[in-house]
C-alpha cells in the first residue's frame, strides 16, 4: 500500500458512475415537491428579496449611503469625456422585475405602476460602481457610492447587502445608470470633481423606465 | 480570453431540471431526510450558479453536481457540529442519523454507499475484518496493528492485497455497467 493511511477505495468518476446506476436502476426517481419548494428556495437565494413587501423603495431610501447632493447638471457627455473619463467600463445593465415571491423574470415590456425592478449588471471589466439615477428632469443623484464592486460576471446591483430595487410609480420617469471605473479611487475623484452626468454616452451603461400607460 | 463565471438563469433553470433528481438522490442516499434534502439541493445548486464547472456536457455537470453534494452534506454535517459545539465522536450517530455523524465517518459513508456490498464481499474473506476496520471504520493501520499486537508492514500488506481484490471488483463491476450503457 503507497500510503498506509490513504483511505479513498474509489475515485470521484468511478463513484459518481456507481451512483447514477443505481439511480437509474430506480427509474430516476424525482420527489416534485420537494424540487418546486427547493426552486422556489433557490431564486429567493439568488435575487433576495428586500426585507419587505413593497418596502423596497422605503429600504433603498433608508439605505442609501454617501447620497451626493448634485448641484449641476451638464448634459454635456463630450466634455466629461474630455475631462479623462476614458476609464469609464462600459456596463451591460439588465432590469428583472421583482416578484412578491421574490422571483425575478427579465424586464422584457414596460413595467407597471407598483412593478418593483433590481438590475444586473455585465461590465466587460473589473472595477467598482456607482449607481446614478434621475427622476424625470429632477437634477440627477448619485444612489449608491461605495465601494461595490463590478465584476465581468452577472452582477446584481446591491449595496451593504441589500438589493438595489426602483419601485414604478405613476407619471414618472426613471433612468437609472451605472458608472463603473476601474477603482474606488478613480470613481470617487470623477464623482466629486464632475457632475453625473444620465447620458449613455458619459456613463458605463442606462435603462429608462416608465411605468406603461393604463 | 476569461469566461464568465456564473451562469444565465435559462441555463441554470435546464440544469436544475434535468440533475435536480440526481442530486436529492445522493442526498436522501447520504441519511438526508426531507428538509435536509431540501438544503443539500439548494447549496449544491447555488454553488453550480456561482461557480459552475467549466466542462457544461451532461455528464461533466452531473458528476461535478455530485461531488459537490458529498461536499455540501459534510459541510453541513461540520457546521451543525460546530453549532452544536459537539466534539467530533461516533456517538451521537445512532440517534441522530447520518446527517450529524463526524465528517471523516461521514465522507467514508458516502464514499462507500455506491460499493458496501463489494465491501462486504472482501470485509468477508481471511483478514477481511482489517480491511474492514481500516476503510468503514476508519482506523489507522498502527492501530490495527497494535489490536492485533502484529507489526504495522503485516496489516498494511494484508490490506493492500485486499485492497487489489477490492479493485478488481469494482473494475468488473464498472465494466459492466459500460456495457449496460453500450
Amino acid at each position: 500500500m503507497s500510503d498506509p493511511n490513504d483511505k479513498k477505495l474509489i475515485n470521484d468518476e468511478e463513484w459518481v458512475d456507481l451512483l447514477e446506476a443505481r439511480y437509474q436502476a430506480q427509474g430516476r426517481p424525482v420527489d416534485d415537491v420537494s424540487k418546486a419548494r427547493t426552486w422556489k428556495k433557490l431564486e429567493q437565494k439568488l435575487v433576495k428579496p428586500t426585507p419587505r413587501r413593497l418596502a423596497p423603495w422605503a429600504a433603498l431610501a433608508a439605505g442609501l449611503l454617501a447620497v451626493v447632493g448634485v448641484t449641476h447638471w451638464l448634459n454635456q457627455p463630450v466634455a466629461w469625456r474630455e475631462k479623462g473619463q476614458l476609464n469609464v467600463i462600459p456596463v451591460n445593465l439588465t432590469p428583472y422585475r421583482l416578484s412578491p415571491d421574490g422571483s425575478t423574470t427579465p424586464l422584457s415590456d414596460a413595467p407597471v405602476v407598483g412593478d418593483t425592478i433590481v438590475f444586473r449588471a455585465h461590465a466587460s471589466q473589473n472595477g467598482v460602481y456607482a449607481v446614478i439615477i434621475r427622476e424625470d428632469d429632477a437634477a440627477p443623484r448619485v444612489s449608491i457610492q461605495e465601494n461595490t464592486k463590478i465584476t465581468n460576471e452577472e452582477t446584481l446591483l446591491t449595496k451593504s447587502g441589500s438589493i438595489y430595487a426602483i419601485h414604478i410609480e405613476a407619471g414618472v420617469e426613471t433612468t437609472v445608470c451605472v458608472i463603473a471605473m476601474p477603482d474606488a479611487e478613480t470613481l470617487a475623484k470623477q464623482l466629486q470633481t464632475l457632475p453625473p452626468v444620465v447620458a449613455t454616452t458619459a456613463t458605463s451603461g442606462c435603462v429608462v423606465l416608465e411605468a406603461a400607460s393604463p | 480570453m476569461k469566461r464568465a463565471r456564473s451562469l444565465d438563469p435559462q441555463t441554470f433553470r435546464e440544469m436544475y431540471e434535468e440533475h435536480v433528481g440526481f442530486v436529492q438522490f445522493i442526498a436522501r442516499q447520504g441519511g438526508c431526510r426531507d428538509m435536509q434534502v431540501d438544503d443539500v439541493v439548494q447549496e449544491t445548486f447555488l454553488r453550480l450558479y456561482q461557480n459552475p464547472p467549466d466542462a457544461r456536457e451532461a455528464r461533466a455537470v452531473r458528476s461535478w453536481l455530485a461531488v459537490t453534494a458529498r461536499r455540501v452534506i459534510i459541510d453541513s454535517a461540520r457546521k451543525q457540529r460546530h453549532e452544536r459545539n459537539e466534539p467530533n465522536s461516533h456517538a451521537e450517530a445512532s440517534s441522530a442519523g447520518l446527517w450529524f455523524r463526524d465528517e471523516d465517518a461521514l465522507e467514508r459513508e458516502l464514499e462507500l454507499l455506491a460499493v458496501r456490498d463489494l465491501v462486504e464481499e472482501i470485509a468477508q474473506q481471511p483478514g477481511g475484518e482489517d480491511f474492514r476496520a481500516f476503510y468503514v471504520e476508519g482506523l489507522k493501520a498502527r492501530e490495527i496493528a497494535e489490536r492485533r499486537g502484529e507489526s504495522v508492514s503485516s496489516v498494511t500488506t494484508r490490506i493492500s492485497r485486499l485492497r487489489a481484490r477490492f479493485r478488481e471488483s469494482l473494475k468488473t463491476r464498472l465494466q459492466q455497467l459500460g456495457n449496460k450503457c453500450a
